[in-house]
């Protein structure tokens, strides 16, 4: 699902250079459940914004799905966010101006489906995540934990091909976030790929692959990793300190 | 394309749009009224007046010789005048006249038809001596022009019998109604002064052109108008002559009898006087209309903008979930559109309202709906073009964006 | 306290010059049009001579025809002039302080020598008492007095512009001018006056200039002098000559009395009833007894001197203003939320709500301010323009100290307008909300 090979992205400002990600090789296959770790300041969201399209980066290449995305115009990679990729944000990123109804809709309304289908697409989502009794609910009117879930069947809504998911219970106290993740694992479980981005331990424990990184560059402990990505010249890091 | 969701976000977050909305509800009131005055004071001024405005020229004399104070002299200067104007080269014609039309100076009485108990109509008259009819330009449609003898015999010798008049269609219409007007009399209250109708004159505006109800009553009555203060010269030029015949007048009629004040005005030059507040006034509402759909959109560029940085993140959230740029776009301009909609339906009833405090306050002219109508689809469109450059901006927003946390 | 909240206030503007610059662009032009037509309507609409417009009344009395009335839309008022008869009539009481019969005129001026021409100058004729009843100014010399006008003399005042032109602006007091068909002596020239309106004679033009001559009243039959304003009358001229017309219902004059006490009005309405008792009895008057006696004030608003559309100028000049502070608001917003985190900061450190408000509205009011200033000088202007396009008096439309406090004014509602909702917005920031994310 996910091919990348080398990949940097670096910020320049006037004064400061910061290398987000180093020569950045990883692989993700359809149907994976994965969680990335790593300290502040890590790539971990950067790796992200680039997988799902959200960034451009500055070298090395990336395939999703088989394609490369390097030549994709903006309308292209719009497309590929719309259909195959489901974003699950931090703060939920739900519009506060629309009903639960009219959020999981917005996706959806960049397909230009017909009205009919759109309402039962987005029915079933939204009972995929237990809040069907608040269709017509703002925002302002749902927990934390509801919002989030808001968002999750706005991500699924369209039947993606692969979720991505920033911090997805950062916000949220432990009872909501195991919530959660329960959810996505049953996502996982019916087939879409999952890469979730966390700072609990514990959760990430759940998952069957973690991935690490640091400054920018990956750490790999549970599977083989090629040669290239260690460089001799650099210390190897305990792996008690995968935190 | 998603007019539904935006409705609705609008409506539940009113609070936001509430502004522009406002904006464009006080334009509309606004400038629709400023149009409809402007209309209203443009067509006052662009009535034909009947006569032959552009050739004809206004010369005023105001005798000061003592020789003059005798009538007997003043009818032999007033002959010679006419026969000295008459032959300068360039001139059709000329006519002696009591008053000067489109001038906002003259004469009026009060006529009903002959044993009627009808109230008096306003009478504007014009004394006039030979040649009126062809120095005027109007057109006569029935009846027929003074004849010689009537416009030499002094009003004595009728011994209270009626005195020939030629009246305008409007003033036919409005005293004697449908009928046929030639040959009727009409009579003043006290019965003590009437005239027949000789003839009927398509159209003339007397001396007060702005007067919305009565500006084209008018009636010509023969004599030898003009006294020892002040008498009237109409000429009209042959067309392309006007400059020439304006310069060589006051020569002319001081060469005759240089014992009087003399004034040379073209016709136009008048009516422009008369109506000189009419002018300005439309010019000043122009420039406020100019200058408030320019403002109103400024703010609306402006509190779009604000209204776009307001929701970055929320820009960026919709390009992750796979908005293209052009739909990022469209759908400000469709919520721009609908704001604006909103605005315009509020408006209609400030417009009115305005308008009818306008009228109790000022007399201004009603509203019409087509006018309004117009007006609202104007406005929804140059909303439109301002909220562009605010839609614009909205799409460059990255769709990273949504992931950071600031 | 104040003047520290200016000084943050000025600092922040010049911080971002580009957006200051564009609100007192936007205030200024709401100023400059909204103070342009206030000014318009408050010189229309004024009292013209304070202090004493109670004081002086225009004297009215129905000689109409019995079978209609003057105006058929306002069928209770009396005529707007009087007839030559009335005003010798009501000359002679003594109970007003000062009084005055006038009409306007245009006579002839012949200027000695031969180089200039004869020309027609506008004439107000009137009695001796007209200068001070209207507190008219002079420059040299002053009335003629109680003799002149008795023995009706003739004599002249003249206006500066026309002493200018005759005397090349030398004292022209006892010179001598011919007008007309004699030489009259001048006894005074009037220092330059200009009332707004002209409310002595508002049916005859209530913007116009005026006068350039003055001469006494009681030479009218003498010189057979006849009013250049409106004449009207009900019944049809079966006189020959001008004796019959200075006895027939014609009316073309105006008449002012000064009544300073209300004994004395009150006896000058008795007056006025016994006067139309004794002409009834002689077979005149046959309407109801119709007789009016209005000041200034009342007098003006009966003729409708302000016309309809300086109304509705004012209403859209005003709107006008009230867009132009709506349209700031988006921009103010924009402003002050962008500060928000600065704001937050403050507000953690103990800053009050209110203390917030009060700043940013000081804020506002300082770019009032600055646009008022901006605003009323391009007024200014404007009032220049008009006055050319609307009257011959170039001085009509003009700022005097009330008009510029109302521009003052204007502006600080202005920036309230503008500022009222933003300020608002920005005190109720929560002091934690911005400290959180960096």
């Amino acid at each position: 699902m996910i091919r990348m090979e080398r990949v940097s992205k670096v910020y320049r400002t006037e004064h400061v250079e910061t290398h987000a990600l180093s020569s950045f090789t990883v692989a993700v296959d359809p149907g994976e459940f994965v969680t990335v770790m790593g300290p502040s300041g890590s790539g971990k969201t950067t790796f992200l914004n680039v997988a799902g399209l959200l960034d451009v980066f500055d070298g090395g290449s990336y395939r999703l799905d088989g394609e490369d995305v390097a030549k994709l115009s903006d309308r292209a990679m719009s497309r590929i966010r719309n259909e195959k990729i489901g974003f699950i944000f931090q703060s939920f990123n739900l519009i506060p101006d629309l009903d639960v109804f009219d959020n999981v809709d917005v996706p959806l309304r960049y397909r230009g489906l017909g009205g009919r289908e759109r309402k039962s697409l987005i029915e079933e989502a939204v009972a995929t995540v237990g809040l069907s009794s608040r269709l017509r609910h703002h925002p302002s009117q749902l927990s934390g934990g509801q919002q989030q879930r808001v968002a999750v069947a706005r991500a699924i809504v369209g039947r993606p091909r692969l979720i991505l998911a920033d911090e997805p219970t950062g916000n949220l106290d432990s009872a909501m976030a195991t919530d959660i993740l329960g959810l996505l694992e049953e996502i996982n479980a019916a087939g879409t790929t999952v890469v979730m981005v966390t700072h609990d331990p514990e959760l990430a424990a759940r998952a069957p692959r973690q991935i690490h990184m640091l400054d920018g560059r990956l750490m790999d402990f549970s599977r083989d990793v090629p040669a290239p990505l260690f460089d001799p010249a650099r210390p190897r890091l305990d792996p008690a300190l995968s935190l | 394309m998603e007019l539904g969701p935006v409705f609705r976000a609008v409506m539940y977050q009113k609070g936001r749009f509430w502004l522009v909305a406002l904006e464009v509800a006080i334009t509309l009131a606004i400038v629709v009224n400023c149009v409809n005055l402007a209309l209203d004071l443009r067509a006052k001024y662009s009535r034909p007046s009947g006569l032959a405005e552009e050739e004809l020229l206004v010369v005023r004399v105001e005798p000061f010789a003592p020789e003059l104070a005798e009538e007997a002299y003043r009818d032999a200067v007033r002959e010679r005048d006419l026969e000295r104007l008459r032959s300068l080269p360039g001139v059709h014609d000329a006519v002696a006249i009591s008053a000067v039309p489109l001038s906002g100076g003259g004469s009026a009485t009060g006529r009903r038809p002959r044993g009627t108990e009808d109230e008096p109509s306003t009478t504007p008259y014009f004394i006039v001596g030979s040649g009126a009819l062809a120095t005027l330009g109007v057109e006569l449609v029935a009846g027929r022009d003074f004849t010689e003898a009537e416009l030499t015999t002094p009003d004595e010798d009728y011994e209270g019998q009626p005195t020939p008049a030629i009246v305008s269609v409007a003033f036919a219409e409005k005293v004697f109604g449908e009928a046929d007007p030639v040959g009727r009399v009409m009579e003043s209250s006290t019965g003590e002064s009437s005239e027949f109708v000789v003839g009927v004159i398509d159209r003339m505006q007397n001396s007060w052109p702005d007067n919305e109800d009565n500006a084209e009553l008018s009636v010509l009555m023969p004599g030898t108008p003009g006294d020892d203060r002040r008498g009237y010269y109409l000429v009209r030029a042959e067309p392309g002559a006007v400059d020439a015949v304006f310069l060589s007048l006051d020569e002319a009629i001081l060469a005759v009898e240089p014992g009087r004040i003399v004034e040379v005005e073209t016709l136009v030059d008048v009516k422009r006087d008369t109506f000189s507040a009419n002018h300005a006034l439309v010019k000043i509402l122009s420039g406020i209309i100019a200058l408030l759909v320019f403002v109103t959109g400024l703010g609306i560029v402006g509190l779009t903008s604000f209204s776009v940085t307001q929701r970055r993140r929320q820009i960026g959230t919709r390009r992750a979930l796979g908005a293209t740029r052009a739909a990022i776009v469209r759908y400000f301009l469709v919520e721009n559109w609908l704001i604006i909609g909103l605005g315009l339906v509020v408006g209609v009833g400030l417009t009115y309202g305005l308008n009818y405090a306008l009228a109790e306050v000022a007399a201004a002219p009603k509203l019409g709906w087509e006018l309004l109508a117009f007006g609202a689809a104007l406005l929804w469109l140059a909303g439109l073009g301002a909220a562009l450059w605010p839609a614009l901006r909205a799409a460059r927003v990255a769709p990273v964006v949504a992931t950071r946390t600031v | 306290m104040l003047a520290y909240q200016i000084r943050i206030a000025w600092s922040s503007l010049r911080r971002t010059p580009v957006l200051s610059a564009l609100l007192v662009a936007g205030i200024a032009l709401g100023v400059a049009v909204a103070t342009t037509f206030v000014t318009t309507f408050h010189v229309l609409a004024a009292d013209p001579i304070p202090g004493k417009s109670d004081r002086l009344f225009y004297v009215q009395v129905d000689n109409w025809s019995p079978e209609r009335p003057w105006d058929r839309d306002r069928p209770q008022e009396p005529p707007d002039q009087l007839a030559w008869r009335e005003v010798q009539g009501l000359l002679a009481s003594e109970i007003p302080t000062r009084q005055a019969g006038m009409f306007k005129a245009n006579l002839t001026v012949h200027p000695r020598g031969q180089a200039e021409r004869p020309f027609r100058a506008l004439t107000r004729v009137t009695n001796a008492d007209f200068f001070e009843m209207f507190d008219v100014p002079f420059l040299y010399g002053g009335p003629w007095d109680s003799v002149a006008e008795a023995d009706r003399a003739p004599v002249v005042v003249l206006d500066e512009a026309t002493n200018r032109r005759l005397f090349g602006g030398e004292d022209g007091v006892g010179e001598t001018v011919r007008i007309e068909d004699r030489d009259f002596t001048v006894v005074g020239v009037l220092a330059p006056w200009t009332p707004r309106p002209k409310f002595f004679d508002v049916t005859n033009g209530a913007l116009e200039e005026p006068e350039a001559l003055y001469v006494p009243l009681g030479l009218t039959p003498d010189m057979e002098l006849s009013s250049a304003g409106n004449r009207s009358n009900w019944k049809p001229f079966d006189g020959e000559d001008y004796a019959d017309f200075l006895e027939s219902e014609s009316v073309w004059l105006q008449m002012w009395v000064e009544l300073p006490t209300e004994e004395q009005r009150q006896a000058y309405e008795d007056f006025l009833a016994a006067y139309v008792r004794e002409q009834q009895a002689l077979g005149r008057l046959t309407r109801p007894v119709n007789n009016r006696l209005r000041d200034v004030r009342e007098w003006l608003t009966v003729e409708e001197v302000v016309p309809p559309e300086a109304r509705s100028m004012l209403i859209i000049g005003l709107l006008f203003l009230l867009v132009c502070s709506i349209n700031l608001i988006g921009i103010l917003l924009g402003k002050f939320l962008g500060r928000a985190p600065e704001v937050g900061v403050r507000r953690a450190l103990g800053a009050s709500r209110g203390a917030v408000f009060g700043q940013h509205l000081v804020e506002c009011e300082v770019v009032g301010l600055l646009g008022g200033a901006v605003g009323i000088a391009l007024s200014a202007v404007v009032l220049r323009v008009l006055n050319r396009l609307f009257t011959e008096d170039v001085e009509l439309f003009a700022l005097d100290l009330t008009m510029l406090g109302a521009g003052v004014a204007l502006a600080l509602v202005a920036g309230l307008i503008a500022g009222l909702y933003p300020a608002w917005r920005i005190c109720r920031v929560a002091p934690a909300t911005y400290l959180k994310q960096q």
